[in-house]
């Protein structure tokens, strides 16, 4: 899991190390949020990304990079306390309410972040992305849900399509 | 009632998120299969369901994902539309499985047509895919509906909640019947001391164990080697026999009844037993064979009234 706060300096300081975004930004964090990322904690465990090396993430932008490090940050306290069963009811829902608030984004950062979060394997924003997704779904007709991301009109084959399918799914429209 | 693992609650629905994006493109369909299907999971079935309409691409995506069920994706309004019942099971078999949770809480299966043969369908179909949970109540009545034996075909269920119901004579089962990972049991049906006995003896992985109402007087002989929490609710006790519950930690009483003027409790073999719930020394004799409980655990032994 990810390093402790005191980190494994003598002088106490956590441990940082440097990612490259793919519009070559540099970011340094400290080591414990970097490894909520299970691709990010091999590499950090073999000693990378220290010192003027930095790991390079060839699929990430910088834009999207500070959103997920955002998440990272806020997140690994809990995280090192093997997902804080001694944390406060006050700590959850600080944590639940900067989730809320942390994906009430506009839909292009949102499937940037649905692919970060896939591509560095970070479970807790894997799960947070795909929750928010289902929720812009849920209680909403085909027609509605087409809208709601962005599909264009539907040709007429796909009208007949949708149709078809509801006549086919009669209970799933009721 | 568990949570269930889903629900029709949209706390992420916010404002940004109802409005189509900016730029009019449809990013989503784009996304990989493995994605979609993570976003699918998490819908209520009649939601996954629709998600078949949207597109292509999409067509096939609930087929591949474990179905969650609960009521309000069935059963809307149990009294005007009990047909959906069987419509929906006609929908279901065409999916190839896992349904991991079905939930149906208050469904008045008397109002279904053929209900017997269309439970035992459902449980046919919950068997043939997988099923995990099965919270099946018949509510609110009547008590002496019978529920098909087809329940023993679910062996894959870890969790069984049955309420409101006649539950099957269990002694017309072949001897392999039995539910090898059912680790949570509640049960509030009309029963024989000898089911309660079966359930015991054929879920060698069960820990929890809730009755809640039952309506006879209650004859329980515990044995198990897996059961941690027992709770009995509401019962008319007569006796219960703690024989051998190696892993017993703790047994809850609450407001039963009694059908004499006492009912008793014997404690035999539980050496991990610290928590005595609720026992009324008006209604209830207490007996603790103590050759067998050690000096330390009865100083340990919590006892409330």
């Amino acid at each position: 899991m990810a390093a402790p706060e005191s980190g494994d300096g003598n002088n106490g300081a956590a441990r940082m190390v440097t990612l490259i975004s793919s519009d070559n930004t540099r970011f340094e964090v400290e080591a414990a949020a970097a490894s909520l990322s299970q691709t990010l904690q091999l590499t950090i465990l073999d000693g990378g990304g220290g010192g003027g090396d930095g790991i390079p993430l060839p699929n990430v932008d910088s834009a999207t990079l500070s959103k997920v490090l955002e998440y990272c940050i806020k997140h690994a306290p809990a995280a090192a306390n093997g997902g804080a069963p001694n944390a406060t009811a006050v700590d959850r829902a600080e944590l639940e309410r900067f989730d809320n608030e942390f994906v009430n984004i506009d839909q292009s950062v949102l499937y940037s972040l649905i692919m970060a979060a896939h591509n560095l394997e970070i479970e807790g924003l894997q799960s947070l992305v795909a929750k928010k997704v289902a929720d812009m779904i849920k209680g909403k007709s085909p027609m509605e849900i087409r809208r709601t991301l962005g599909f264009p009109d539907p040709t007429p084959e796909e009208q007949a399509e949708m149709n078809a399918h509801m006549l086919e799914y009669g209970w799933a429209y009721e | 009632m568990p949570d269930t693992p889903v629900s029709a609650a949209a706390p992420l629905a916010t404002a940004l998120a109802a409005r189509a994006p900016a730029d009019g493109v449809d990013r989503i369909s784009d996304l990989p299969d493995e994605i979609l299907k993570d976003i699918v999971s998490r819908l209520p079935a009649k939601f996954a369901v629709r998600t078949g309409a949207l597109a292509s691409g999409w067509r096939g995506i609930w087929r591949s994902v474990p179905l969650v069920l609960t009521d309000s994706d069935v059963f809307p309004d149990p009294i005007s539309t009990p047909n959906l019942v069987v419509d929906a099971a006609s929908v279901l078999a065409a999916h190839p499985g896992p349904i991991r949770c079905f939930y149906l809480t208050s469904v008045t299966w008397s109002f279904v047509p053929s209900h017997e043969a269309e439970i035992a369908r459902w449980l046919r179909l919950l068997a043939a895919k997988g099923i995990q949970e099965l919270v099946l109540n018949n509510r609110p009545w009547p008590y002496e509906l019978p529920l098909p034996a087809a329940l023993f075909s679910c062996t894959t269920l870890t969790r069984l909640h049955v309420g409101i119901w006649k539950f099957p004579d269990t002694t017309a089962l072949p001897p392999t019947a039995g539910f090898p990972h059912l680790r949570e049991l509640v049960l509030s049906v009309l029963m024989q001391d000898e089911d309660l006995a079966f359930m015991l003896d054929r879920s060698p992985a069960l820990e929890f164990l809730t009755i809640i109402a039952s309506q006879s007087a209650l004859r329980l002989r515990l044995v198990s080697r897996s059961l941690r929490f027992l709770q009995l609710a509401t019962c008319g006790l007569s006796e219960i026999d703690v024989a051998d519950a190696p892993r017993l930690e703790r047994l809850f009483l609450l407001r039963n009844l009694c059908r004499k003027d006492v009912s008793r409790i014997r404690i035999r073999n539980a050496p991990n037993l610290h928590m005595l719930g609720y026992w009324q020394p008006d209604h209830a004799e207490l007996e603790i064979t103590d050759n067998i409980i050690q000096v330390q655990q009865i100083s340990s032994l919590c006892i409330l009234c």
